[in-house]
């Protein structure tokens, strides 16, 4: 494994930014001079398109969540900008409304869809009632959308279109694109869809995360919609329906998703190939489009742009981040909340928790000091990872209180117990595979409670830019988390049995380096641990749990020679 | 009282085609882990059929359809799905999504978009407690929900049955004790295919069969697998009948656009109020033994 230099942070709009912006500038003041006037209202509409399809991505292809009704968002807005015109409103006023409206029933949508007990697949069927429900009421509500024979919206002539649509498609995109993309949002986005679990322990929420995305690509989808209804010159219902709901999926899969250049190639190579293959083979255009997609899902999830760039030869760590920006300049001088004074760093107090008729934890009452070192020692089966997980908000409790650092967290979710200084390892590594150990550092970083000074042994990893985290040994992924975690700057930290698999040696330099760790930060560490040595090494004070109970406390020699531990561990002799 | 019988056969019959598509989808859905985006497809592909071959007698046709409705799931299968199951649920999805634009683009350039319609067999209608109704649609509704009775034996009370369900709980394992998974995985497919394809040629005569037709189709469905409890196909069945009976009492005091907008808004706040437990992997059984005593 090569280490290389730290290289400098990434800028916001690198040159080759700086090139594809001026070119796309370029081809789009130039294109009235060059092409004639069919082929450029082809071309104005596949720029709307473009638009749409990019707001679909914003969801699907960044956060991860699909929606197979957008149509319902894009028809909104273009019925907007129908019925205001109709009506001798302004056509803005219109598009207003449309946006409005839309951001109200993609925020509804998306707290029910994406709640964190709901089904994934519930987001999809849900966007796609929207869209038929959508369609239906276009085609119904005669007073308003005359029916299915839709509301043609005059058009200000080819160019004046062409420059119009053109110049509000690269102005949303770039401004999108600077200010959320290449920012905090599309950081976490990225974070969400590879590792939803490690980022909610790192503070962010990821159920916010996704609501945001779906909201702004229902904003954009929208936007397009508006933009796109003078192009189009009938706003009919099919506009909001599910023919169209497919299409701009078909346009996303196709160029490739995650990437703007490849929506709009998707869009526009679909666009203006119906346009000119349409005539040819008719009703079978439809047919051969699902063909593709469905190719595209099974052999090419990627699209033509993933295709293009995998013949390209690009850094891992440019090629994983998928255009997000991961390091920044995060970590805040302060820690982001100072608990109380006196208060504990955990307290547990009479906490149940049952599995259906299974109890696991059977009122269990435990306190933990700021800054101590506490290991959680048992039997199989003791509760003792569950323990953690009712602390960390994974789990809820059945009855009981817990409180970390003061507040009370009882009902909290993980993002928001992290919030207070509460990190996390897991027993099996949880991190994001799909980014180097370099981009797990920086996100760690750029989300950090407060800033800390990682030591060396830890630190190896933050110029660790030219491998995926998949591919480090178990060993070192288990260290890069601890890594993570540390550099996020935590009060408190639970740690599942970190020196799991690792050999004598190296679980006993663990164990001094957690040690180090208290000392120099102040961690307070809660530990579960099988290997006694490491908890004699480490611990200043020792919890036996077993059958969900807190079995006694004391110091590592005054538990092993209590006569109830040992009966626990062998049985009684 | 004649509209309370009306309303009362009217949800019976819908619930027994509602509860056919629902044991069909949420058995592929709790057995495959595949959100099955395309069984409003298939019911339109099982109407369209029963509209082609007109010609061939009623019962031969739905044997037929019966016949390429398992062709047809074991093609989508093998070719379509394959190999997508461990690149998760979103991979098969869109797929289905694939699936289902070709089948309605298909239907669409071969028949085109105008309604067809098919003759019922049984064109008489039967007095029940004073309201005249159609005789057939009694007689899918019985038919559709025998099958779906014979669905939950053979899943349930059979050795197929448990060879299907320990396919589906662990692959590997199953494979260790000479059960073939590939052969249980498109199996399980084909028949839920093959279900809603049979719902949608005994209901063909009630519609007017369009490309269009199976997509309002699916959202019903899909919340009605939803609504039921833990993943279970009893469920599924349960949610049918609570789908059937919304839809029927809201189309009955409104209008056609307005009940589905009030229809699907009910349903999502229902599943919006309760969507824990709902594990669509765990198949439900009655637990035969007592949990194990915690030892002291």
């Amino acid at each position: 494994m090569r280490v290389t230099s730290p290289s400098r942070p990434e800028p916001r709009v690198a040159t080759r930014h700086w090139v594809a912006l001026s070119a796309a500038a370029v081809a789009i003041a130039a294109a009235p001079f060059v092409l004639p006037s069919y082929p450029l209202a082809l071309l104005t509409l596949a720029l709307a398109y473009g638009l749409f399809a990019f707001g679909l991505d914003l969801s699907w292809g960044r956060a991860g969540v699909v929606s197979i009704g957008h149509a319902a968002f894009f028809g909104l807005g273009a019925y907007g900008v129908a019925i205001a015109g109709q009506n001798g409103v302004p056509q803005l006023l219109g598009a207003v409304a449309a946006l409005v409206l839309s951001a109200v029933v993609a925020l509804i949508v998306g707290r029910i869809g994406l709640g964190p007990r709901a089904l994934a697949s519930t987001m999809a069927v849900i966007t796609l009632a929207l869209t038929l429900l959508a369609e239906q009421g276009a085609r119904s509500w005669l007073s308003l959308t005359n029916g299915s024979n839709g509301i043609y919206v005059p058009s200000p002539g080819v160019v004046t279109n062409f420059y119009v649509t053109g110049i509000l498609v690269f102005l949303i995109v770039a401004v999108i694109w600077v200010v959320l993309l290449r920012g905090r949002f599309g950081r976490r986005a990225v974070a969400v869809r590879f590792n939803e679990h490690r980022t909610e322990h790192l503070g962010v929420s990821p159920m916010r995360t996704k609501v945001t995305a779906f909201v702004l690509s229902a904003l954009v989808a929208t936007a397009a919609g508006a933009i796109a209804a003078p192009v189009m010159g009938l706003v009919s219902p099919a506009t909001l329906g599910i023919v169209m709901s497919t299409q701009v999926l078909v346009w996303v899969a196709v160029g490739g998703k995650g990437t703007i250049f490849g929506v709009f190639l998707g869009a526009g190579v679909v666009t203006i190939g119906q346009q000119y293959l349409g005539d040819a083979i008719g009703a079978w255009y439809l047919l051969v489009l699902g063909v593709v997609f469905i190719l595209v899902v099974k052999f090419a999830p990627s699209g033509l742009v993933g295709i293009a760039s995998g013949l390209l030869r690009r850094s891992v760590s440019r090629a994983a981040s998928q255009g997000a920006v991961i390091a920044s300049n995060g970590a805040p001088d302060a820690p982001k909340h100072i608990p109380a004074e006196g208060a504990a760093a955990v307290r547990v107090s009479q906490v149940q928790k049952s599995f259906g008729p299974v109890p696991i934890i059977n009122g269990v009452d435990l306190t933990i000091q700021r800054g101590e070192v506490v290991c959680l020692i048992g039997p199989n089966g003791a509760g003792k990872t569950t323990l953690l997980n009712l602390i960390a908000g994974d789990l809820a409790p059945t009855s009981g209180r817990i409180e970390v650092l003061g507040e009370d967290v009882t009902n909290w979710a993980p993002h928001r117990r992290a919030h207070l200084g509460l990190g996390r390892l897991f027993q099996v590594p949880s991190l994001y595979p799909d980014l180097t150990p370099a981009q797990n550092m920086a996100f760690a970083r750029a989300e950090a409670f407060r800033a800390v000074e990682l030591p060396a042994e830890l630190d190896r990893f933050s110029a660790m830019d030219d491998l995926l985290a998949s591919d480090l040994s178990l060993a070192d992924q288990r260290s890069l988390e601890l890594a993570m975690a540390i550099a996020w700057g935590p009060e408190v930290v639970l740690l599942d049995e970190p020196a799991a698999g690792l050999s004598h040696e190296d679980s006993l330099r663990l164990a001094s380096l957690m040690r180090s760790l208290n000392g120099q930060l102040g961690c307070t560490l809660l530990v579960v641990e099988h290997d006694m040595d490491i908890v004699r090494e480490l611990a200043d004070r020792v919890v036996v749990l077993a059958n969900g109970r807190v079995l006694t406390v004391g110091t590592m020699d005054e538990v092993v020679s209590h006569d109830d531990v040992r009966t626990a561990y062998l049985g009684a002799v | 009282m004649d509209a309370v019988v009306t309303l009362a056969l009217s949800v019976f019959t819908l619930f027994g085609f509602y509860a056919l598509l629902a044991v069909g989808m949420g058995l592929i859905f709790g057995q495959l882990g595949v959100v099955n985006v395309a069984h409003g497809e298939l019911v339109m592909v099982g109407a369209f059929v029963m509209f082609a071959l007109a010609d061939v007698p009623f019962l031969p046709r739905l044997l037929l359809a019966v016949l390429i409705g398992l062709v047809l799931g074991v093609v989508i299968e093998r070719l379509v799905l394959s190999n997508l199951y461990e690149r998760g649920f979103l991979a098969t999805l869109l797929a289905m999504w694939g699936v289902s634009i070709v089948l309605r683009e298909g239907a669409n350039a071969i028949f085109g978009s105008t309604p067809a319609s098919v003759r019922a067999p049984i064109q008489e209608n039967i007095e029940i407690l004073g309201v005249s109704y159609p005789l057939y649609r009694l007689i899918i509704a019985v038919v559709a929900l025998a099958i779906v009775a014979a669905v939950l034996l053979v899943t349930y009370r059979t050795k197929l049955g448990l060879v299907v369900r320990a396919t589906v709980d662990n692959r590997d394992m199953a494979s260790v004790l000479g059960i073939p998974p590939r052969l249980v995985v498109t199996g399980t497919f084909a028949v839920g295919a093959m279900l809603a394809v049979l719902a949608g040629a005994l209901q063909s005569p009630l519609l007017g069969v369009t490309p269009m037709v199976g997509a309002a189709f699916l959202a019903p469905a899909f919340f009605a697998v939803l609504l039921g409890r833990a993943g279970s196909l009893p469920g599924a069945i349960f949610g049918a009948f609570v789908v059937a009976l919304l839809s029927t009492v809201l189309r009955t005091y409104l209008n056609e656009t307005l009940a589905q907008v009030v229809l699907f808004a009910l349903l999502i706040v229902l599943v919006a109020v309760r969507p824990n437990g709902i594990d669509w992997r765990k198949v439900q059984w009655k637990p035969r033994t007592q949990p194990a005593q915690v030892a002291a």
